[in-house]
């Protein structure tokens, strides 16, 4: 994020990259959920790890589909950005 | 087809933790990598960002705290009810899908609740556990990460996380579903 930041030319407005980076955070591929296996262990589970494959293809769905909104959504009016970036003023 | 990839889930499901806790040693190895030294290294950076972030999750966790108390989610629940029966979420999972995208702990403390009321090899208590993996608290997320770079105007960026959201408890109520049917 530091990094996206330092090609933002609008510090303080979010910038088309980092809202998908953001997006790809949000459904953000979990190779292991610690604490829920953690929490069915101790429920009592029979097998405590069953869900890791499940937890891995719905993330790939969400994934997928947080990058696609984000791509769609940027081209929205709404959402455009308003302040004029540095090399607009110089023109 | 089907039958064949939700076995080759189950197998992953199975050899997951050994497999990436073995490999992350076993590259480091090759690479020679110091793997304290260069753990200890992320774990001081990953401190720094802690203490700039307090701020704006001091202003979130409150926002929800006021939501939660305030019976405005319950209000939220039952008007959301009609449409989420519709698209086949299960009644008990609906407080968790509502809270996740709001408050971490909040939903684990819903997963624990719902697993220990409804067992953990339920298809209830399956399908908030894969809810709980395939989705990331949305709100804190956008907290903390232009939280740690000073961005005020989040543009589409909260559209975008709950809408991911959504897609992740949709798919985990579907993919559930599917592989733990029989």
């Amino acid at each position: 994020m530091a990094e996206l930041q330092r090609l933002n030319p609008n510090k303080n407005i979010a910038s088309n990259s980092m809202v998908t980076f953001l997006a790809m955070n949000d459904s953000c591929i979990t190779l292991v959920p610690a604490t829920v296996i953690a929490v069915r262990s101790s429920a009592g589970s029979a097998n405590p790890t069953e869900i890791i494959g499940a937890v891995i293809l719905a993330t790939a769905i969400g994934f997928s589909v947080a990058i696609v909104a984000a791509k769609t959504l940027q081209r929205f009016p709404v959402f455009r950005i308003q302040a004029p970036t540095p090399e607009a003023q110089n023109v | 087809m089907s039958e064949l990839l939700a076995a080759a889930l189950r197998i992953i499901s199975d050899w997951a933790i050994p497999l990436i806790a073995g490999s992350i040693v076993l590259i480091a190895l090759l690479q020679r990598v110091k793997i304290y030294e260069v753990f200890i290294e992320g774990a001081k950076e990953g401190f720094n960002v802690g203490v700039r972030i307090i701020p704006y999750l001091v202003a979130i966790l409150c926002a929800i705290a006021f939501f939660r108390a305030s019976g405005a989610l319950d209000l939220l629940l039952k008007m959301v009810a009609p449409v989420t029966n519709l698209l086949g979420m299960p009644q008990e999972a609906l407080p968790m899908a509502l809270v996740r995208p709001l408050s971490g702990s909040g939903a684990l403390g819903i997963m624990s609740e719902t697993i220990q009321t409804h067992g953990p090899d339920s298809f209830i208590g399956r399908v908030v556990s894969v809810m709980m993996g395939s989705t990331e608290t949305t709100f804190y997320v956008l907290a903390v990460y232009f939280g740690s770079v000073g961005i005020s105007k989040i543009r589409h960026a909260m559209w975008v996380g709950l809408i991911a959201n959504a897609a992740g408890l949709l798919a985990a109520v579907w993919v559930c579903r599917w592989i733990f049917s029989n």
